[in-house]
């Protein structure tokens, strides 16, 4: 029996077992199969969660299309197996396959790992040794698929380097087609010739060509690229216009979190918010024209038959011709019968007529995202927002019928004092206020309190993350209060924020601490019943590393930070003035109206404001 | 108006619930963009109604849908532009109008046939035939589901057993099918001591009471 048919047979004698069958076998409307041909470069884009989650991610969404797009070569997709799913492909000795040809993944050329955040990285080892392929990049051999990653989480890809043979740095739809001509190209050469090969492309990072060595005190002294073919730095690449946006998206057979047709409608942030590093490693601003918008809004309702749109950015509102997009979208929805939805609204940019167009939408929850509630930290995280405005948007959110709003915030800002943390109940209080006023009593507060992980490439990355104790009373004085007067609070717990903080800010030699997590049965751990902190602190000593080293240490801006060798294209320097500025509750305005010279412009050779509207 | 349409779920499809596979149907009906009609109310829904839920992992070969539209429509227009827009696995077979206002059909539902095959080879004909017979012998045959105990055995109508062309065996089963007394065919595969895991379970028709 071929592979493929002995999968079958698996799946068949498996699947009534199994929860949510559907997880495993494709075949959803727009899928791609394409015959198995020997001449094809075959990637596999695997998304180390379940396919529930996974099958909506918009990059792999993207690579799906443009490589499946190609006559030589072949995208198909693996998601992470739920732990039913995992004891029974062990217990049969059934390696881990692809969704379209049911090929173990072994069979691919290339694997495709998209790891937007660090709770996923225990699942991309289980997915590599499930489908029988070396954890170790070191110990992969000529029969074995390239390992590639990409995604947010591998801005710092240095946690995970042992394990992947190759990191996108950026945007994957920009070197997609550049890495496979580089297959093809060399189809003679072995596996070391075609990884040294890709990773001569701009934007791809080698972590075995690169040596790190280590001071006594804990910090990095030196990073060399020992093949030196690249230089020291890998600067990551990004698209300068972007295509029109994928509209033929997957349709599941079963239920999954996100059913709906995401449109991207900008890529990247000129708010420059400290805390944020999505905003910072997406520069530039890239608005789509409203046309483009518009028509891949009516083509992915016809393509997909989905009932729901959602509008996809860091800050929908700050697209400059928002209006007219939500005009045309709000005549579309009505003839074609779709709802749509906007997250991600700035409190400053409720105009009327984008309210107007709002209005008689199906009313969901609204969320606003002040982040903090006084003046002085508004100030230091760049989020300047006034109590005015917000409280005026919460007036008009309420009028217009909407009953439950949910409201973000963060606490452990770097120099933050209990009378920051009263004034988020004082804000809270007076929202609560409103609603009440308006809705007769009818309105619903649902805040989330998250705590300030200080990210890479980020003003605040030198800054340790806030301790425990501080974390714990000023997480108590808001909960206390508010649950009071019958607020729902919403919090992750100290201790995921903990874990993310350790590995979206370590090194190297976090590495070991991962697979030794893994072999003690660490998976799923961003799915709180399956994340386990004792386990990890076992990890952590086993391996002599105290994970405090990595959240809670003062950095000085002069030392090499793990992720210095990657290149985000916003300097060094203007990180450190923003920290600067922060300390002294400056403000950084809005980079559209004002370039501060945060040093994409330089880096590329690029005029943002070019860049950034093609609608003219 | 309202037409009825008779249709096959196979492949990945069988592993949609009942209300994935409402769904499903919703969205190739959009994408087909053929206008049905909606419900009234505060949260207006596509009128269409699927016959007899049938377990998650099932095959279908005469599985039934009702879709109700404002205007007079062509059939075959229906059956032409949702061909290109079902996903794989849903295969009509045919499309037939009825009255608007007939009673529902998961209300009409009687009993359904069903085939059940034995995926691995090594039963042996004689000693299973005995085992149905014996089953069917049985006055009351006592089962748990869901924490409820149950009586199986009013639920069967028939058994019969019998040697497929690829040489699997192959059991035919005739359940009721009325809401709240409906036997199912792996409860029966599970009484006869045979993991249901390892059968491939197909509904091939619906009765109805006319």
């Amino acid at each position: 029996m071929k592979d493929s048919e002995l999968i079958t047979s698996f799946l068949e004698r498996t699947l009534f077992n199994i929860q949510k069958p559907g997880r495993y076998v494709g075949g959803e409307f727009n899928q791609v199969k394409k015959n198995w041909k020997d001449g094809f470069t075959k990637i596999a884009l695997a998304f180390p969660d379940i396919y529930d989650i996974g099958l909506s991610n918009l990059g792999l969404t993207i690579l799906y299309d443009t490589i499946n797009k190609r006559t030589d070569a072949l995208a198909e997709r693996v998601y992470a197996p739920w732990t039913d799913m995992e004891d029974a492909l062990r217990k049969n000795r059934v390696p881990l396959f692809s969704l379209e040809s049911r090929r173990p993944l072994k069979e691919f050329d290339l694997i495709g790992f998209s790891i937007p955040y660090e709770t996923l990285n225990t699942n991309v080892l289980n997915m590599l040794d499930l489908a029988a392929i070396p954890l170790q990049s070191k110990d992969r051999s000529a029969g074995d698929p390239i390992i590639i990653a990409g995604g947010h989480a591998c801005m710092n890809p240095e946690p995970m380097h042992a394990f992947i043979d190759l990191f996108v740095i950026g945007e994957g739809e920009e070197i997609i087609n550049e890495i496979i001509d580089v297959i093809r190209t060399d189809s003679n050469s072995d596996r070391d010739q075609k990884i040294s090969a890709l990773a001569d492309l701009p934007g791809i990072y080698a972590p075995s060509h690169f040596q790190i060595s280590y001071n006594k005190d804990h910090t990095l002294s030196e990073v060399a690229n020992v093949k030196n073919k690249t230089g020291s730095q890998i600067k990551k690449r990004f698209v300068k216009i972007l295509p029109p946006p994928v509209t033929d998206f997957l349709v599941p057979n079963i239920s999954i979190i996100h059913e709906r047709a995401a449109i991207e409608v900008m890529r990247g942030c000129s708010r420059g918010c400290r805390f944020c590093q999505a905003g910072m490693i997406t520069r530039p601003v890239r608005e789509r024209p409203v046309a483009e918008v518009l028509e891949a809004v009516r083509s992915a309702v016809q393509k997909t038959g989905y009932e729901e749109v959602s509008l996809l950015s860091l800050s929908t509102s700050d697209h400059s011709r928002i209006n007219e997009i939500l005009v045309g979208i709000n005549k579309m929805s009505s003839e074609m019968q779709f709802n749509f939805s906007l997250p991600s609204l700035r409190i400053e940019s409720f105009d009327d007529q984008l309210i107007e167009t709002m209005q008689g939408k199906k009313k969901g929850n609204f969320t606003l995202a002040p982040e903090a509630a006084s003046e002085r930290i508004r100030q230091s995280i760049n989020k300047p927002i006034s109590d005015e405005d917000l409280f005026s948007t919460v007036e008009k959110i309420f009028l217009m019928g909407w009953k439950n709003l949910k409201l973000y915030f963060m606490i452990g800002f770097p120099g933050e004092e209990m009378e920051d943390v009263q004034k988020i109940i004082d804000l809270c209080l007076q929202v609560n206020k409103i609603g009440k006023d308006i809705l007769h009593g009818r309105a619903e507060i649902h805040v989330s309190i998250n705590t300030l992980i200080p990210k890479p490439h980020t003003p605040f990355q030198w800054s340790p993350m806030d301790s425990k104790e501080n974390i714990d009373s000023k997480y108590r004085l808001i909960n206390d209060t508010l649950r009071k007067i019958k607020i729902k609070v919403d919090w992750p717990g100290y201790q995921n924020s903990l874990f993310e903080a350790w590995f979206s800010r370590g090194d190297r030699r976090l590495a070991k601490v991962i697979e030794t997590a893994w072999k003690k049965g660490a998976r799923f751990d961003a799915w709180q019943d399956k994340f386990n902190y004792a386990l990890w602190l076992e990890a952590f000593s086993e391996n002599g590393i105290d994970p405090y080293l990595y959240s809670h240490r003062q950095r000085r801006t002069d030392e090499i930070l793990p992720w210095d060798h990657i290149n985000i294209g916003v300097s060094k320097k203007f990180l450190i003035d923003e920290f600067a500025k922060s300390t002294i509750y400056e403000n950084t305005s809005d980079c559209r109206f004002l370039c501060h010279g945060c040093g994409i412009q330089t880096e590329y050779g690029i005029d943002c404001a070019e860049i950034r509207m093609r609608d003219q | 108006m309202r037409l009825r349409i008779t249709f096959q779920k196979n492949d990945e499809i069988i592993f949609a619930s009942a209300l994935d596979l409402q769904k499903i149907w919703e969205r190739s009906l959009r994408r087909a963009k053929i206008k049905v009609k909606y419900s009234e109310g505060f949260h207006p829904q596509p009128k269409i109604q699927l016959a007899v839920p049938s377990p998650v992992g099932f095959h279908g070969s005469n599985e039934l849908i009702d879709i109700w539209f404002n205007n007079e429509i062509v059939k075959n227009d229906v059956l032409e532009k949702l061909n290109e827009n079902l996903p794989a696995g849903l295969d009509l077979v045919s499309i037939e109008e009825i009255p608007e206002n007939q009673k529902a059909l998961n209300g009409l539902a009687e009993s359904a046939e069903y085939i059940v095959t034995l995926l691995d080879g090594n039963f042996d004909f004689l000693a299973l035939q005995e085992s149905l017979n014996s089953l069917l012998d049985k006055k009351v045959i006592e089962r748990e589901r869901n924490k409820k105990r149950y009586d199986l055995r009013p639920l069967i109508i028939g058994l019969n057993l019998f040697k497929a062309e690829t040489s699997n065996l192959q059991i035919q089963m005739h359940l009721l099918a009325r809401s709240g007394a409906s036997g199912r065919p792996d409860e029966v595969i599970k009484e006869l001591g045979i993991d249901p895991a390892l059968c491939k379970f197909e509904r091939t028709l619906i009765h109805f009471n006319e």
